[in-house]
């Protein structure tokens, strides 16, 4: 495995939400991901694949969590939190 | 003196005032403010001509306003209708109407999402909640005098009405009376001998017939009810650490919300030791899942529960630590004290029950297929194919007919192709479940000259059907596989998905 990547691109996070999750439907980097029901908890486990996906380091559950994955800006401010 | 569901409410609120009814979150709601709210919500239905025989519904996301909306409403005399407030709005519009429902009790953060719902109805009057703006909106707390008269109830007056997935494309819904409600709720008190020492976790919304095993059950033996905030469904170990900070000893949810805790939630690093009842329904559980959660959980017992939500809970299985061979289905069990069962010779499982609904709303053409009278009682057919064990109990083997779970989520696939069939550009459309068990796929074919794409199809469907109703799969094939009767071949479909 190569060295763990520190970052996510929001763009690119914000492209896997839409066209994974969303079914093409546009989603704003600050938009209520989990509160608004528009990703489900299957979502979240698909999120959470793809975030070890990009990084290759893996989520640990305890840090799946509101604060960490409200909104797709959260996500990328916790996997950059976690250098 | 006749009972109704919610006579036991100012009995708790007398023997406990000071006590937790209801808490979500650092939000704690008294039986006394339980009891003295509910009242006056009921004072203002009266007033607004709401009664035995009217039906008002509850447009609510899980809030300490929702147990004050359900037992207001039923202190009215009217039957509350659970409005799923993220369903799309002109589902919920349908359900309005065929309801003739003219009051809403709504809370503010849903107003905007209940004014769509309104523009698309003709019979809505009125909408209670606290601090909502808008029209011909008043708040919850206002301090309407007591009508002059009690409303004249009876115990087969309607209680509740619940909605789920139709097969001829609307939602259909199951009309409970009080009667059958407390049949439930007092079986259920029995059954896992509920005290007033229990903290009970509500997972289940209210349009799911398992919320009333803490609405009703936990309430009436003076409960602590811990209600589930819906975004900690999804987020297993913030659920699994609410349920070691609030004490929690009871929980009962469809088996994916255990699985996803089992999988997800971290549970061997919390302390779960007063979880003393797991209880799951409405769907199959896995052998490994139940297996796990037993290891995990030590202290609690398990059961399996099944009922349709026309029937209420029919039968149960208290499952001691891996009796049953890991290749057979989790035992559904034992029919309950008020529920006689039969089984036909294609194994289908007929109920009778005094838990059973009266009906489904408005469907008479339904109601005359759901039920059969043997031998001078009128039994429910569940559709559910069953086999009957040498010691009595019962295995659940599967359905007659196309209706899947998917998460719980109890769909007809007939109502997810009607709806995908409305698309304008489609000529065939075949659902089915997903390999993965969790998900729906669609294959569809377009008319002559006409093209979409899958993401156009999907936000189709999002107008018209809830969330987990979607297919998270659709392809668009040139052509079906067909069988010899020139039918779309779902065996082979099946395969190849």
């Amino acid at each position: 495995m190569s060295t763990p990547k520190h970052t996510i691109d929001p763009a690119e996070l914000t492209r896997f939400v839409s066209d994974k999750l969303l079914g093409g439907r546009a989603i704003a980097a600050d938009e209520e991901l989990l509160l608004s029901g528009l990703v489900d908890s299957l979502g979240v486990m698909s999120l959470v694949a793809h975030i070890e996906d990009v990084t290759g380091a893996p989520v640990p559950m305890q840090d799946v969590i509101l604060e960490n994955f409200a909104t797709i800006n959260a996500i990328a401010d916790y996997v950059g939190a976690r250098a | 003196m006749d009972r109704y569901l919610d006579t036991h409410l100012d009995h708790r609120a007398h023997l406990t005032p000071g006590k937790d009814a209801f808490v979500i979150g650092q939000e704690r709601l008294s039986y006394a403010d339980l009891a003295t709210k509910s009242d006056r919500l009921s004072r203002q239905l009266s007033h607004l001509g709401v009664g035995p025989g009217s039906r008002v519904g509850i447009f609510m996301d899980k809030c300490l306003d929702m147990p004050v909306a359900v037992y207001g409403i039923l202190k009215s005399g009217a039957a509350y209708v659970p409005l799923d407030a993220a369903a799309p709005s002109a589902r919920t519009a349908g359900i309005v109407e065929d309801c003739s429902i003219s009051v809403i009790v709504t809370q503010a953060s849903k107003a905007a999402r209940l004014e769509e719902v309104v523009s698309k109805t003709t019979c809505l009057g009125q909408i209670i909640g606290a601090d909502v703006e808008g029209a011909d909106c008043t708040s919850i707390d206002t301090d309407a005098p007591a009508p002059e008269r009690a409303p004249e109830r009876t115990p087969d007056d309607h209680a509740y009405i619940l909605f789920t997935s139709g097969s001829t494309g609307a939602p259909k819904g199951m009309v409970h009376t009080h009667a059958s409600g407390l049949a439930y709720m007092d079986m259920t008190v029995a059954l896992f001998g509920l005290t007033d020492q229990d903290r009970m976790a509500n997972q289940s919304p209210l349009h799911f017939d398992m919320a009333m095993l803490e609405f009703f059950s936990g309430i009436s033996v003076g409960a602590t009810v811990v209600m589930i905030p819906e975004v900690l469904t999804k987020l297993p170990a913030s659920l699994s650490q609410l349920m070691e900070d609030a004490q929690v000893t009871t929980w009962y949810s469809v088996p994916f919300a255990l699985i996803q805790l089992a999988e997800y939630g971290v549970i061997d690093q919390r302390d779960l030791t007063r979880l003393r009842w797991v209880i799951f329904g409405g769907a199959p559980m896995s052998n490994r899942h139940l297996r796990q959660l037993q290891t995990l959980l030590p202290g609690a017992r398990f059961s399996n529960s099944y009922g349709p939500a026309e029937a209420n809970q029919v039968t149960f299985h208290h499952l001691a630590p891996a009796p049953h061979s890991l290749h057979d289905p989790v035992p559904i069990g034992q029919p309950c004290d008020h529920t006689q069962i039969k089984i036909t010779e294609t194994g289908e499982l007929l109920i009778a029950s005094t838990a059973m609904m009266e009906g489904y709303w408005n469907r008479d053409d339904l109601n005359a297929d759901a039920f059969v009278h043997l031998d001078g009682q009128r039994y429910y057919r569940t559709g559910d194919v069953v086999r009957q064990a040498p010691d009595g109990s019962l295995q659940y083997l599967g359905r007659q007919d196309r209706q899947v779970k998917i998460r719980g989520f109890r769909i007809e696939l007939d109502e997810v192709e009607l709806a995908l069939s409305t698309h304008p550009a489609l000529f065939e459309v075949a659902v089915q479940v997903a390999k993965d068990g969790l998900t729906l796929e669609a294959f569809v074919t377009c008319v002559a000259g006409q093209t979409t794409t899958p993401e156009d199809l999907s936000a189709h469907l999002r107008d018209l059907l809830p969330a987990p109703y979607i297919p998270s799969k659709i392809e668009i094939l040139d052509a079906f596989e067909r069988t010899a009767t020139g039918k779309i071949n779902r065996e082979a479909l099946r395969k190849t998905a």
